[in-house]
Parts: structure tokens; sequence; C-alpha cells
């Protein structure tokens, strides 16, 4: 006891201390001071690397591993149309409406005119008016009209090759004054079978359409029911 | 010098050493001999884990959160057709085309033909011809045809309940050869005219109307077809 009282020198219990730290808590200390790249993947313990430790937005696109991204990952009502890559989906179940078909309808007064359809230089008119040619008559004139030359329809009443700018109201008719105009004052009317037109522009612009028309003089009112297949 | 030889015992050598390994060296020596598993949470710091630190592919399935994707997380376009479930879609809003409703439109110089629906075994032929009722004649036609037998149509011009491959095509006009035909100039006639129901045996059906217009002149004819399928 003596002796080993005797051998405990201030040199002698530093260098244990030192040598303690250096073999038994050097890796305690190391932790705290780590040296550049010195974690590697052995070091990591299994899920060491929770959601507080990875830093914003470092999950790139290539640390995800293909098909890593299931249904569940994503959040309800995350995909908008801007994610989706809309040409390259297969025919949907149902949508509520399609471009290629075009439908409208409307009341007029006398004096009134709609547009009822229009694609490119090619547009559709329904008129509520007092025809000139019968003043007891109110019609619902419907018409064509294109504002590029060169296009083309067809109709019950009139059709063209030429239609443009330039072609004559009254050659650009698609029914007669007194198809569904109220000469008598009650309610009169025509079926869409009856106001068929088809119709193309230079440019491609294209649709077969029909309408259904209805006048009431007594109360100065028309009425238009629109439907159209858009063909380019 | 003899002093200093005299405290250069076995003690202070051993004491100098570690204590130089321990504050100066020892965390190089300890970095490197990190035991395996020895870094957990605790010990990595917050947003430690930057993205250079994360090998690709990594991020696996479960590793993501769910619901951690949101829209923002997505490139625009990203979601193609493949990835997406579409019978699990309700209604969209709505649709550059649809199968329900057919459209074409075609001109032909005389002598063609065109096909402009075509459902099932059921087909609606566009032919520019001259017609055998009338040699002065350009006639924009059109034809309803069936490989099938027991199909059945009606139009204005011809109907049947026994349409098939074996129907002459005089008994599958939709319209007549003066309508929209023309023996000079551009005549026409409007789809109110040229309308045809259609159905098969095997369900496929269709209702369409097709205006068609000729000019002699210039041997040319016009169809503006569309279709809406019912079956």
């Amino acid at each position: 006891m003596k002796q080993i009282r005797k051998q405990l020198t201030l040199a002698n219990v530093l260098s244990t201390v030192a040598v303690f730290l250096v073999l038994g808590g050097a890796t305690a200390v190391a932790a705290n001071q780590l040296g550049k790249n010195s974690v590697g993947t052995k070091q990591l313990k299994a899920n060491a690397v929770t959601a507080a430790k990875v830093k914003k937005n470092a999950v790139t696109t290539a640390k995800i591993k293909a098909n890593a991204v299931t249904t569940a990952k994503i959040k309800d009502g995350a995909i908008t149309g801007a994610e989706v890559n809309l040409a390259t989906l297969g025919t949907v179940p149902s949508s509520a409406t399609t471009e290629t078909v075009k439908g409208g309808r409307g009341v007029l007064t006398v004096g009134q005119e709609a547009t009822v359809l229009e694609r490119g230089p090619l547009k559709l008119t329904v008129t509520c008016q007092v025809p000139e040619v019968a003043p007891t008559y109110l019609a619902p004139i419907a018409r064509i009209s294109s504002s590029a030359a060169g296009s083309s329809f067809t109709s019950w009443d009139y059709g063209s090759k030429d239609l443009g700018p330039t072609t004559p109201e009254e050659e650009r008719r698609l029914n007669e004054y007194y198809w569904g105009a109220g000469s008598d004052g009650g309610f009169a009317y025509d079926s869409p079978s009856n106001v068929g037109v088809s119709a193309s522009a230079a440019n491609g612009a294209a649709f077969n359409a029909f309408i259904g028309l209805a006048a009431e003089k007594d109360s100065n009112t028309c009425w238009w029911w629109m439907n159209a297949t858009i063909l380019g | 010098m003899k002093k200093a030889r005299n405290r250069l015992t076995y003690a202070n050598v051993m004491s100098s050493l570690a204590i130089f390994l321990a504050l100066a060296g020892g965390t190089a020596f300890a970095a490197s001999q990190l035991g395996k598993n020895s870094v957990g949470a605790k010990q990595l710091k917050k947003n430690a884990v930057t993205a250079a630190k994360i090998k690709k592919n990594a991020v696996t399935a479960a590793k993501i959160k769910p619901n951690a994707v949101t829209g923002a997380k997505i490139k625009d376009g990203a979601i193609t057709g493949a990835k997406v479930n579409l019978g699990t879609l309700g209604t969209v809003p709505n649709s550059a085309t649809t199968d329900v409703v057919k459209a074409s439109k075609v001109v032909l110089t005389l002598n063609q033909e065109a096909t402009l629906l075509e459902r099932g075994p059921l087909k609606l032929i566009a032919k520019c011809e001259t017609p055998e009722e009338s040699a002065s004649y350009i006639s924009p036609r059109v034809y309803i045809s069936s490989s099938t037998a027991n199909s059945v149509f009606v139009s204005w011009e011809d109907g049947s309940k026994e349409l098939g491959p074996t129907t002459p095509a005089s008994e599958r006009h939709i319209n007549g050869y003066s309508d929209g035909g023309s023996t000079g100039a551009w005549n026409y006639e409007s789809p109110s005219e040229g309308g045809v129901s259609a159905g098969a045996a095997d369900g496929s059906a269709f209702n369409a109307w097709v205006g068609v217009a000729s000019e002699k002149d210039t041997n040319t004819c016009w169809f503006w077809a569309s279709g809406t399928i019912l079956g």
C-alpha cells in the first residue's frame, strides 16, 4: 500500500487519466467534434435519420427510389391539373363537358340577338326580329357568318362555298321567317331537325349544329335551343 | 539538460502522449473508428442530413410518411396516364373529345370514298360518285354497311332490319342522289336531311347526321358528319 501511494505522483495520475480519455472516453468527445465525412453508413444506427435530422428539400428526385411514391404517400387532392401530363391519359370514365359538343339555350325579346355558337371565324346567331317581308310576324332567325373568306356551309335555307365577311345577310339565313314565327299571336315553333347546318372554314374550324326555335308574338319573345358537334 | 533527462520518466512520456492524443488527435482517431451503429438520432444535429448525404434511391416507399407528398412536391407534368388509376377518377370537368361523340369531315373528288364513322360492324361511308340514277349528277352519297347480319338502320332514303354483308348498296343509301347532288355549281343539303339511326346485333349503335355538298364543275364533294354513340 505504501508502495502504491509512493507511485501516486501527479504524472502517474495524469497519464492514467489521459489514457483513460483516449481509450475509453474519446468516442464521446469525438461525437461532439466529429471530423468531416467521418460518419458513414456503418456508423448510423437503423432509423437514426429522423425527419428532424433531414434538411429541408434534402430529398431530391435522385434520392427517391423508383415507384417509391405510392398512393398512400400522396396527400388527398395533391395532384392538380398542372402535375398531370394530360396528353398521356387514357379514356377517363366521365367528363362533365367536352370540347367536342357545344350546347346552349336562350330567351330573347324582340330586337335582341344572341351568339349561339362560335368556332374559329364561324359564328351562329339567332335574332328575335320582325321580318321586313312580314311585319305581322315575330321570327327567330338563325344566321351563320364567317370573318374569313372561303368558308362553306349548308342548311335547309341557304348554302355557300364562298361564305365570308362580305356575304349578304339574306344569304346567310338558316331558316325562313315563317318557321316558328308567331303570326297569330300564339306560341309557334320548329324542331332542331329542320334547322341543321354544316359549316367549315379554311383554317379547319367546322361543326354540325341544330337549332330548335320558337316565338310568341303576344309577348314579343323568342326561344332557341342549340346543340353542335365540333368537327374541327 | 540532465535535469530534463531526469524528468523523462515513463509516466511523464505516457501522460504527455495520452493528453496529446486525447486533446489533439483524439477526435480524428475516434471519428475513423466509430463503432458500427454508434451514431443514433441523438448524435445527429437537426438538419444534419443534407441532400449530398443521402444515397441515390435511398428513399424508399417505407421511408416516406403517408400524405407527405403534396402537390408542390410533384413536378408539373410528372403524372402520366400510366400512373393514374383512371377507373377511380370521378367526373372530370372537361375533355377535349369524348368517345360518345364522333365527328369527321372530308372533301372527296369524283369516285373517291371515305369512312365517316365506324362502330362495331357498322360503318358510314361517303362516296363522291356519278349516281346510277342520273349520269348528269355528281352526288355526295352516304351509305351504311354492316359486316354482320341482322343489323337495323333507318334514314330518310332507305331503312332495313336485315342490314348485313349481302345487302346491296342500292338498299343502303342514307340520302338521295339529288340531296346535295350537283349538275354544275355548288349544291348542298343540311345535316338535318342526312340523319341515320343504326344498331347491330352486338349492341353497337349510333345516331348520325351528315351534311353534304357537291360541285359538278370541279368534280368535288363535301361531307360533314357527326354521330352520337348509343352502344
